[in-house]
């Protein structure tokens, strides 16, 4: 196991062969058995007494069910016990509620006379007999405003089940239901919860906890009354079991069986596969414990024969329908808790029920834990501020997490591509081979062994969603995220921000005796001032800046003047109140009872995730255990941003518990913060004062302002910083805190969030080159820029180099100008959306134009197509512009290089040189360096048709009659000084294809066959392909000198 | 043109068992002491070994897939190597991947080094270009070097301490017995390469007159030289001019003339005929962006013109390209052009011809490379000895392996040029760190002596090889007249 590890390192720079790695990772758990089926089966249930053992697991997962018979709702917890048996918990009794506030003067006994109200009101619509349990009448609070701390007198009405419940909810919002001859039209509150969620904050079971199962408080069914496919079925009820709060021994995590998978599907050419034509071919499947470093089942299903493979069951099938059979059966054995994949939500399932349906394989679609529920696919559509919105597949698999990688790098990372081959190149850092999907057919129809190599690939796909999963410890992170903020897993991939903070409000109400009204949400598009920041002074700061950050800023806020639903102050009832203490924020004189008064929700909830946070940092450091550091890091990160989340909730109007007053003057407070920052910053350091410069402030963002305190050297401006960070603190309220974390030296201040800088925590080594807002990863720039502007940056800042930045810039602007420049840096991608899109797109229009070239090579829905803009008539639109780059390649077509200097690179580079160089910044685009240009001459196209081919003087250009063959007469005696440049190129041409060709046979892990890679992700691509073009051509010129002289 | 008899050429000291040339004793005698008799130039019959030089000259442009030129080596070498086993009792595995594990078995495939130390073209393009480069280092082995077994199904990992016994770099053609083991690994314990070629059949075989090892006159000599490294500096001047004197006959006695330069018959220049262009950079001058024609410097292939020239005057001359010559690069390098050469381009007794190179000289056939396929596989080894590298080169049947995964070469599509299927008499390697021969003989009387060739204008030395009984010995020229 050892030596994987230090292979995976070496692989990283070295990306090679698959099937080594794969070589590898047969264990010695199946050494001796002969080629040993992998044994997929749970390890068997040990013997229990419902009398004396207890059964401890934790639970993934959470949903709720119907009792068939008695019709009441029932909470199903999936989970894992620690040897790794599957358990399927029946929780029972329990019953969905909700508050509404009584009516005035309402008594014990009127009690009920209302459930019969009620009742009557629902039963039209409701068959159940007793839809209502009953109702009880207790005192609460409203979480909204303070009301003195006086409780008041909420009916609890229990309902039996919950459609009941939400018929009531809304009769009795709509003052639909009479009661003693009067209409009761009363707001409801906690209404508007989910049951799972309720049961959930009511039991105290967070996401992913470890539940205990006292004995003789539960029943274990026998196989007789088993539902599901789960090793152990258990009925208890709500009150009878144990939740653990997952700290110290229960912050432990089960072996989860942890399946990632890949199909391959045969399509035909320029489609895009279909499932009722397009048949499935192979599907690749790695099973991993939790934990464990490598998939202890490495299997692929193949449709026909397939050549065995080093470590990996080959299952080969020669029907469809079997195959799919097959891998289901395999699914249900190996019984796994998470499914991953890339992009398996929206493509591979679908696909695979699809298929299953059209080739009527009856058995197929039951992939969940419980017996007879068919899995579907089905569309929803999810829309999150922070995540935009997205139209997704939901594939329900009982039972089963489902983690598509794909959802997860679009939601946590910005990336200039989301391929899982760039996404590996960015995160462990290696390539991998790319068949095109018009091969795979081909592939599929050879032998055995060609289908060898498709699986192959096939594994790779496999392998690698799970590899990054374990890279990015997504598993972890989630797992604790569920734990810290209270919801289920699925949850977290599913819904957005606001559940996490929907969960945490009503746990703290909850145990505050506190009841959430429910509002009904209303898109309003009130904007408040943004946090404004202190004006930037642009410019090129050869001196040290120090940087000092609010920690948590909007929490600290929060804290620190008590805002809250439950401490907002209505001004009409500050006299009803008498004597109240308050505070008025900077916002519309909105107010806020003071501490003594009432300790707010919010700050409480915001201390506890903070305090926690800082108890995970501690932990940390102290920790040594790998896993377990990463369970706390996983943790601490998790606190961090559900305490940020909660400023986000109580600004989204369209959120379930908007408050305008907290969030805007949240927001008030911080910009004053900043403001008088300055202020105290710039008053204290001063010559006056007896220090050396006076400081000033020269830009403050959100929670951070950047200092000039004048000095020149790193060791005084840290001293500095961390001086003043301590003098402004003591002028804030607790727990504000304002701290130094660093010093930009130099600093590029471009504009408001766009800077640059070399990053300083301590005096003596650098940590990075910062910067903010500038073009790095957009996906509509080509790579040229984004190389560009970073090492004009680096050269800038780290080398401080400024003449060598400008240097670097002109020299590239002329490599570009001079067609110098690789293809891979000027290609475009974009993914091939919907095609009706009301703008001309370039990518649409090219997608068109391939079509109609080879309707079998071009891109298909979903695609992303690559392009780079060419050469055309003057005043052409960029999107008529657009060129697919092997057809640039192979026809010589111009690229039109003044787009690209002109729409791609100029504005970035201006952006970053204008502060240094102020107007002499345009020399950089216009100059010597600028004047020569070549362009290709096409091959194809418009007047090319008419043009006669006439070799020119390969020293002066001159069209050359019949008998020159290489040089006109006036350039002959240059032959020798032509001849050799010409050898140069063919060269330098030749070693670059040899190496370029061999490195892809290295990667592809074969010497004995042809590369078919087209991973157009991978820098080597397109120079691959125009090395060859390019060495043909040129060695072309070069038998034009093999003549006598 | 005077000068002290003792320093006009001194001989370098030569290895006993390959040179009995008494060159002290010519030395001694007085040059003066010339008689007026006639003394006529050795002649050989040249065969430019159309079959092997079709396949050197087939570049024809066409750039593909390298997987072919495997697949000729394999094709042509496995099946050799299998027969060797024949008498084996262990199972043959004809593709890799149907190795069961557990179970005694040969198979043979192309071996993959995969090597952390490699150039790697992807790690250079994906690093940041402010990033520095990585060192090359001299040689590309380090403990981790991983073996791969490759054939046409698969690849098999290949482990054991036999490996360590052997000389295996990147794209030889191996067998190996063993089993697989629990990982995936096939453990060696035996490897079985091709071996020696055999020597065709002719009238009047080698092998006897080099029992014989006795100096005739009717012996004939072939000079071989490579590294001339003629540049405008006019350092190797002095050199260049003393060892053409010595072809005139101008310098030495008599009896050397009659001895020696007289029986030489040819002369084969083994790459590196001009040194590396260094260009000179001008700080002063203003960058330009653009072609710049001052970086071309004519003047050291006018020398090398001139030199060659005179040269042909006196014998035929064969030059063959090396890594800093005007030819491409990539293996095999084509004939310097002509063209290049307007005085002795068209002179008879001028042969530009192919790096590598094969030919015969009578009945000695001659193979020899520029030293490029000998350095890159000194660098996955880490063996010194470039003898002993040579010598494998032989066994494998292969003058260059690591092409062309490190060394770079001509994508072949249906033939693999560098094949070595018949046993040359002489097979030499310009370009290397010092003089250095040996004399291989297989068990079917098939023999080749192997030369390592210095670089002449760093050493001074030129090798003559007697074609009559294949000793060679090789004579000094001092870079001062003093």
């Amino acid at each position: 196991m050892s030596t994987f590890s230090t292979r995976n390192k070496k692989k990283a720079n070295a990306p090679s062969s698959f099937e080594n790695q794969l070589a590898l990772l047969q264990d010695s758990e199946s050494a001796n058995a002969e080629k040993a089926h992998q044994v997929w089966t749970r390890p068997s249930v040990p013997n229990i007494d419902p009398n004396r053992d207890s059964i401890i697991f934790q639970q993934i997962e959470i949903d709720d069910t119907i009792d068939p018979e008695s019709r009441e709702p029932i909470i199903r917890m999936f989970g894992i016990t620690e040897i790794g048996n599957s358990v399927l918990c029946y929780v029972t009794g329990f019953r969905p509620y909700f508050y509404i506030p009584a009516p005035i003067g309402f008594k014990e006994n009127d009690l009920s006379n209302l459930q019969k109200q009620i009742t009557r009101a629902i039963q039209p619509e409701n068959s159940l007999k007793k839809p209502i349990e009953r109702i009880e009448l207790t005192f609460k609070e409203s979480i909204w405003g303070y009301h003195g701390n006086k409780k008041s007198q909420f009916l609890k009405i229990i309902f039996s089940e919950v459609r009941a419940m939400n018929v009531a909810r809304r009769l009795i919002e709509d003052g639909a239901i009479k009661y003693n001859e009067r209409q009761l039209r009363e707001m409801t509150f906690e209404s508007n919860i989910s049951y799972v969620l309720r049961f959930m904050i009511d039991c105290k079971v967070t996401g992913a906890n470890w539940i205990e199962l006292p004995p003789k408080n539960y029943n274990l069914r026998t196989n007789s009354l088993e539902t599901s496919t789960c090793q152990l079925e258990i009925d208890i009820k709500y009150d009878r079991f144990i939740s653990h709060p997952p700290e110290g021994e229960w912050s432990k995590v089960a072996p989860l069986r942890i399946l990632s998978f890949d199909i391959e599907c045969a399509g035909r050419k320029g489609i895009f596969p279909d499932p009722t034509e397009d048949p499935v071919i192979q599907i690749a499947n790695m099973v991993t414990r939790q934990g464990e470093k490598h998939p202890f089942i490495r299997n692929v299903f193949t449709l026909n024969s397939c050549a065995p493979i080093v470590a990996t069951d080959v299952i080969e099938c020669y029907d469809q329908g079997k195959m799919l059979q097959a891998w289901r059966d395999f699914v249900i054995e190996v019984d796994p808790d998470v499914i991953i994949g890339y992009n398996t939500t929206n493509f591979d399932f679908p696909y695979l029920l699809d298929r299953a349906q059209h080739l009527n394989v009856k058995k197929f679609p039951y992939l969940g834990r419980m017996k007879g529920i068919k899995t579907e696919a089905k569309d929803t559509k999810f829309s999150s501020k922070a995540y935009g919105t997205r139209e997704n597949k939901f594939i329900n698999l009982e039972g089963r997490l489902q983690l598509d990688m794909l959802q997860v790098m679009q939601r946590d990372h910005k990336l200039r591509s989301y391929t899982l081959n760039s996404v590996c190149a960015h995160f462990l850092g290696e390539q991998k081979e790319e068949v095109h999907h018009s091969i795979i057919t081909d592939l599929q129809n050879g032998n055995d062994e060609s289908r060898r190599r498709l699986a192959i690939y096939c594994l790779k796909d496999a392998i690698l969603p799970q590899r990054l999963m374990d890279k990015l410890m997504c598993i972890i992170n989630y797992l604790e995220m569920a734990r810290v903020t209270g919801v289920p897993f699925n949850y977290l991939l599913s819904r957005g921000q606001q559940i996490k903070v929907i969960s945490q409000l009503y746990r703290k109400a909850f145990e505050q005796n506190l009841v959430i009204p429910a509002l009904k949400s209303e898109g309003s598009d009130d904007q408040f001032e943004g946090a404004t920041v202190i004006e930037p002074e642009r410019g090129f700061y050869n001196v040290p800046i120090a940087t000092l950050d609010f920690s948590s800023l909007y929490p600290s806020i929060m804290i620190a003047h008590n805002l809250c639903y439950t401490t907002l102050l209505d001004i009409k009832d500050i006299d009803k109140l008498g004597d109240v203490d308050y505070i008025t924020t900077p916002y519309n004189n909105a107010k806020f009872v003071k501490v003594h008064h009432r300790k707010g929700l919010l700050p409480t909830i915001l201390e506890d995730l903070l305090s926690a946070r800082k108890k995970a940092k501690a932990d940390l450091k102290k920790e040594t255990d790998p896993f377990k550091k990463a369970v706390l890091d996983g943790r601490q990160l998790a606190l961090k941003i559900s305490a940020n989340s909660v400023y986000g909730f109580t600004g989204a109007t369209v959120g379930k518990l908007p408050c305008i007053e907290i969030s805007a003057s949240v927001t008030a407070y911080g910009r004053q913060m900043i403001e008088k920052t300055k202020q105290e910053v710039e008053s204290q350091y001063t010559i006056a004062n007896g220090y050396q410069h006076d400081a000033h402030i020269i830009y403050g963002d959100t929670d951070s302002v950047m200092v000039k305190f004048g000095v020149d050297n790193l060791v005084d401006a840290m001293a500095l910083g961390r001086e003043a960070a301590d003098y402004v603190t003591r002028k804030f309220v607790k727990p504000i805190k304002l701290e130094f974390e660093k010093v930009y030296f130099p600093y590029l201040l471009i504009n408001k969030k766009r800077y640059a800088g070399l990053y300083w925590t301590n005096p003596d080594k650098w940590d990075k080159l910062d910067t903010k807002g500038i073009e790095t990863v957009r996906r509509d720039n080509c790579l040229l820029v984004q190389n560009v502007i970073e090492t004009c940056l680096r050269k800038m800042l780290i080398d401080r180099d400024v003449s060598g930045a400008e240097e670097y810039a002109k020299k590239t602007i002329s490599d570009l100008l001079q067609n110098k420049i690789d293809m891979s840096q000027l290609v475009i991608t974009k993914a091939l959306s919907k095609s009706d899109y009301s703008a001309k797109q370039p990518h649409h229009e090219l997608a068109e134009r391939m079509r109609k070239r080879d309707a079998g090579s071009a891109p298909t829905l979903g695609d992303r197509v690559a392009y780079v803009i060419v050469k055309s008539t003057k005043g052409a639109a960029a999107y008529e512009k657009s060129e697919d780059p092997i057809y640039v390649l192979e026809n010589n077509i111009p690229i039109d290089t003044n787009y690209y200097l002109e729409n791609q690179l100029s504005k970035p580079l201006l952006r970053i040189f204008e502060p240094i160089l102020g107007d002499k910044a345009q020399s950089l685009l216009a100059g010597d360096h600028t004047r020569v240009v070549q362009i290709a001459t096409p091959t194809i196209g418009g007047l090319m048709k008419f043009a006669v081919k006439t070799a020119t003087c390969l020293g002066c250009k001159t069209p050359l009659s019949k008998k020159d063959t290489a040089v006109c007469r006036h350039c002959k005696p240059k032959l020798g000084e032509l001849y050799q440049r010409q050898l140069d190129t063919v060269n330098k041409l030749e070693v670059h294809f040899a190496r370029l060709w061999t490195q892809c046979q290295r990667c592809q892990g074969s010497l004995h066959q042809d590369i078919l890679c087209s991973s157009k992700d991978c820098p080597i691509w397109y120079m691959r392909k125009k090395a060859q073009k390019d060495v043909q051509d040129a060695n072309n010129l070069l038998e034009r000198f093999n003549y006598a002289w | 043109m005077s000068m002290d008899e003792e320093s006009e050429a001194s001989t370098f000291p030569v290895e006993d068992s390959t040179s009995d040339i008494p060159v002290d004793y010519l030395l001694s005698l007085s040059r003066t002491a010339k008689e007026a008799v006639e003394i006529s130039r050795a002649e050989v019959t040249y065969d430019d070994m159309p079959e092997y030089r079709d396949k050197l000259l087939n570049k024809k442009n066409s750039y593909t897939h390298f997987a072919h030129i495997y697949f000729e080596r394999y094709t042509k070498l496995s099946k050799i190597i299998r027969n060797k086993w024949k008498d084996c009792e262990a199972k043959h595995v004809n593709k890799i991947l149907n190795v069961k594990p557990n179970e005694l078995c040969y198979l043979v495939g192309t071996v993959y080094m995969e090597m952390q130390n490699k150039p790697n073209i992807l790690a250079e393009l994906s690093r940041n270009n402010w990033e520095p480069a990585p060192i090359l280092k001299e040689k590309y082995c380090s403990p981790t070097d991983e073996f791969w077994l490759d054939d046409d199904s698969g690849r098999i990992k290949i482990v054991g301490d036999r490996l360590k016994e052997e000389i295996i770099v990147s794209g030889i053609i191996m067998s190996v017995l063993g089993k697989e083991n629990s990982q995936g690994e096939f453990e060696v314990s035996d490897i079985c390469i091709a071996g020696l070629p055999k020597q065709p059949e002719q009238p009047e075989q080698i092998y006897p007159r080099i029992q014989m090892n006795i100096d005739r006159d009717d012996d004939k000599y072939v000079a071989l030289i490579s590294g001339l490294n003629i540049d405008t500096s006019g350092i190797s001047e002095t050199r260049l001019q003393i060892m053409m004197e010595y072809f005139t006959g101008e310098l030495g006695c008599f009896h050397e003339q009659k001895n020696i330069s007289s029986k030489i018959a040819r002369i084969i220049i083994a790459g590196n005929s001009l040194a590396t262009a260094k260009p000179v950079p001008d700080e002063r001058k203003q960058k330009k962006y653009g072609y710049d024609n001052s970086l071309y410097d004519a003047e050291p292939l006018n020398n090398l013109d001139n030199f060659l020239e005179k040269l042909c005057s006196l014998l035929p001359v064969h030059i063959m390209p090396g890594q800093n010559d005007p030819a491409d690069s990539t293996l095999p390098q084509q004939p310097i052009l002509s063209n290049l050469l307007p005085k002795v381009g068209t002179n008879p007794n001028f042969h530009s011809v192919t790096n590598p190179y094969w030919c015969k000289f009578d009945d000695v056939t001659f193979l020899g490379t520029s030293g490029q396929t000998i350095d890159d596989i000194y660098k996955y080894i880490e063996i010194e000895d470039r003898l002993i590298i040579a010598e494998r080169t032989l066994h494998w049947r292969h003058m260059a392996p690591t092409a062309p995964d490190t060394l770079w070469c001509y994508p072949f599509k249906d033939v693999d040029p560098f094949i070595i299927d018949q046993m040359p008499h002489v097979y030499f390697i310009g370009n290397q760190k010092e003089f250095a021969t040996k004399l291989v003989k297989g068990i079917d009387q098939q023999c080749t002596r192997i030369i390592l060739l210095p670089s002449f204008a760093e050493s001074g030395i030129v090798v003559f090889l007697n074609l009559n009984n294949l000793k060679c010995h090789t004579i000094y020229f001092p870079s001062t007249f003093f």
